[in-house]
């Protein structure tokens, strides 16, 4: 959960975002992180250079837990 | 009197002469990074009609169609008039930028139709700055030659030999890339000699010329604009081409792409012809509403796609480059499974420079809108050039 925020805020600062915020499960990667399609696909690439696993390549991706139980976190 | 001098190593016109009239050897098969021997194999071939063969970084010779020719040249004036009635078919591979080589045929006749010889151009001296198995470096060793110029190597050289060579050598011409004369930036002092800069081989802009010309104070800069299949074609002050009105019938431009009559190409070989055209593979746009001139704005088949919208790498990389602090930057596109292809650079930044991932975004998004902006951005050592010393994208 750590690596995700922190690629999370990674994403948000290069947008000028930083303020911090707090990440569940629930959260939803469009909804309360204001993800577009662009951020989506930076997100996805800095995972897979982390995890070596694409979370967009078997079908949709809606909020934390869906990211984790593509990546296989617990 | 030296012709081509690389490092140390220097050929003069005599040595050529000796080796064409059998006096010392001549390699049939030579490394293009060895410029003396590739002038020696080039020349000699040329003035045999020998055919020639110009690979990537290595150039062969062979016996050619015509009867092969056995003489003696009695000085370097006979030898080079022998070169200009040659029989030689020579043989180019385009160099694949954005797409698949080709191999095209030429002859001296069609390679050398642009070079200006005479009193004027007697003590010129060259930087030669590309490969020489490719169509530019080959205008600028017969520039050199014809008029019995020296020619310096500066191809691959580092900075700061490029800097002397053209200081202590009175380089007083020359042509290159932008990705180049980029080399030379930023500003370290004037070469006051130099009294020619020409551009060509890629896009190139107005802030990229008026930092050589800092650079060069007495400089003219012109840019020009040459293919492997057309060779030297148009010239220009700017990055503006003016379609001359004699030319006006044989430049097209249909969809953004230029086309070329074939009537402006070599005779023989390789070209695919349309309707009497050549599709060159460049897009440009008109820059007047009667289009009477153009600009380059990329190649067919470098946009990349990102999420639906059209994205000129080109475009792109030229505003990374105008950001303080960067030397050279690489765009390209990668698969995404969200977008299609996310767009990525690799910028090289100038010595001491500092610029963060976050900088180059907010800068960039001042002038360019979201889909234009790299979304994965790596700082490297080195951009990764073409045999012609262009940025690779592929």
């Amino acid at each position: 959960m750590e690596k995700i925020k922190e690629i999370i805020l990674s994403i948000r600062a290069n947008k000028g975002i930083n303020e911090d915020f707090t990440l569940t499960e629930n959260t939803s990667l469009r909804d309360d992180l204001g993800f577009d399609s662009f951020d989506l696909a930076e997100f996805t690439v800095k995972l897979e250079a982390e995890y070596g696993i694409d979370i967009f390549e078997t079908g949709l991706v809606e909020n934390i837990k869906d990211v984790k139980d593509k990546l296989n976190l617990k | 009197m030296d012709f081509i001098i690389d490092d140390n190593r220097t050929l003069s016109y005599g040595e050529l002469l000796d080796c064409a009239n059998g006096e010392s050897e001549c390699p049939t098969q030579v490394c293009a990074a060895e410029l003396a021997d590739f002038a020696k194999i080039f020349f000699i071939s040329a003035a045999k009609s020998r055919d020639i063969e110009l690979y990537e970084g290595r150039a062969e010779t062979r016996p050619g169609e015509a009867p092969a020719i056995r003489r003696s040249f009695n000085c370097i004036d006979d030898f080079f008039g022998a070169v200009k009635a040659s029989a030689s078919k020579i043989y180019l591979h385009t160099s694949g930028t954005t797409g698949r080589a080709k191999r095209i045929c030429h002859t001296i006749e069609t390679l050398a139709r642009n070079i200006r010889t005479g009193e004027k151009h007697s003590r010129d001296v060259w930087g030669f700055c590309y490969a020489p198995t490719h169509m530019a470096g080959l205008q600028v060793l017969l520039q050199a030659a014809l008029n019995k110029n020296a020619c310096v190597n500066l191809f691959g050289k580092p900075r700061q030999q490029t800097y002397s060579e053209i200081s202590e050598r009175s380089i007083t011409h020359m042509s290159a890339t932008p990705t180049f004369y980029r080399l030379l930036l930023p500003f370290e002092r004037e070469l006051p000699k130099v009294v020619r800069a020409t551009f060509g081989g890629e896009k190139s802009s107005p802030s990229l010329y008026a930092a050589v010309s800092k650079i060069f104070p007495n400089a003219k800069i012109t840019n020009i604009y040459a293919s492997t299949e057309a060779g030297a074609l148009l010239a220009s002050d700017a990055d503006i081409f003016k379609i001359p009105p004699e030319m006006k019938e044989f430049v097209r431009v249909d969809n953004g792409e230029l086309l070329i009559h074939e009537s402006l190409l070599p005779h023989s070989g390789g070209i695919p012809i349309s309707d009497g055209f050549y599709r060159t593979g460049d897009m440009v746009e008109f820059a007047d509403a009667e289009g009477a001139s153009f600009r380059f704005v990329g190649r067919t088949g470098s946009f990349i796609n990102v999420g639906g919208y059209k994205v000129n790498p080109e475009e792109v990389e030229e505003a990374i480059k105008n950001l303080d602090g960067v030397s050279n930057a690489r765009v390209f596109g990668r698969k995404n499974s969200v977008l299609g292809n996310i767009l990525c650079a690799d910028i090289k930044l100038l010595q001491n420079a500092s610029l963060s991932e976050s900088d180059v975004r907010a800068a960039l998004s001042k002038t360019m809108r979201q889909f234009n902006i790299p979304r994965v951005i790596n700082f490297v050592d080195s951009i990764i050039l073409t045999g012609t010393g262009k940025v690779k994208r592929q």
